[in-house]
């Protein structure tokens, strides 16, 4: 029976190929990420929110001492709240996409 | 983005009505400055103007203290031959500012504060429901 055996060498042709594309696809990720893919721009989110933080860290470290304005602690703390926010809401929307991604059933 | 300015904006705000009543508070605290000598002026009342200027960094324009400057006017007179300021006559010469003029000041400081305070929070309010929207 030849079409038994010429699927089963399609497919292990096939399974290569898809593994290959696999790897393929995980250093064109790889990449990705050191050039400015999807990666990058979470990278370059999260250190925009550690940036901010540090900020309002600055300010609310100076108003303490003595020097600096409240108004200016209250604007760095809101925008670092409002920075941390959005990273928090992107990151759970990610994984909860990510977890539907892997609930699918094959 | 737009929201972020009208922070920045409201701050400013703030931050012109903080300068206005340490104005204020100046004006008050020195009610009773007299000179140190015969013929020394006394303290005069400080004014303070505001300006509406561009700021690069940021794109808009906000608001900035002008100039602090000086009231102009007579000083009131008060018979008093005791005082070293004292002149020939006994009259010390004291501040030209009111109190009333000060506290009404102080008001519009504090309710402009509220104001720019009240922009603020509902900018920030705006930008939590529009990241709630996401979720």
């Amino acid at each position: 029976m030849p079409l038994p055996i010429l699927g089963a060498s399609l497919g292990a042709a096939g399974a290569a190929a898809a593994y290959r594309a696999v790897q393929g696809a995980a250093a064109g990720f790889a990449a990705g990420a050191a050039e400015g893919g999807f990666g990058a721009a979470l990278t370059r989110a999260a250190q925009g929110v550690v940036t901010m933080q540090r900020g309002a860290d600055a300010a609310s470290t100076q108003a303490l001492q003595g020097q600096g304005s409240v108004t200016d602690v209250v604007l760095a703390v809101s925008r670092a709240e409002l920075a941390l926010q959005t990273a928090t809401t992107l990151r759970d929307k990610m994984v909860s996409a990510y977890q539907d991604v892997m609930r699918l059933p094959i | 983005m737009d929201l972020d300015r009208a922070l920045s904006i409201s701050a400013a705000g703030m931050a012109a009505q903080s300068a206005r009543l340490r104005v204020v508070a100046e004006n008050i605290a020195n009610r009773d400055s007299t000179g140190q000598s015969a013929g020394a002026e006394p303290y005069r009342r400080k004014t303070i103007t505001f300006d509406n200027r561009l700021d690069r960094a940021l794109g808009a324009n906000t608001v900035r203290v002008g100039r602090v400057g000086t009231a102009p006017g007579d000083f009131p007179e008060q018979f008093d031959p005791g005082h070293p300021a004292a002149d020939a006559r006994g009259y010390v010469r004291r501040p030209n500012m009111d109190s009333l003029i000060e506290t009404m000041d102080m008001r519009e400081a504090q309710r402009s504060y509220s104001a720019n305070l009240s922009v603020l929070e509902t900018t920030r309010g705006m930008l939590t429901r529009a990241i709630e929207a996401l979720r």
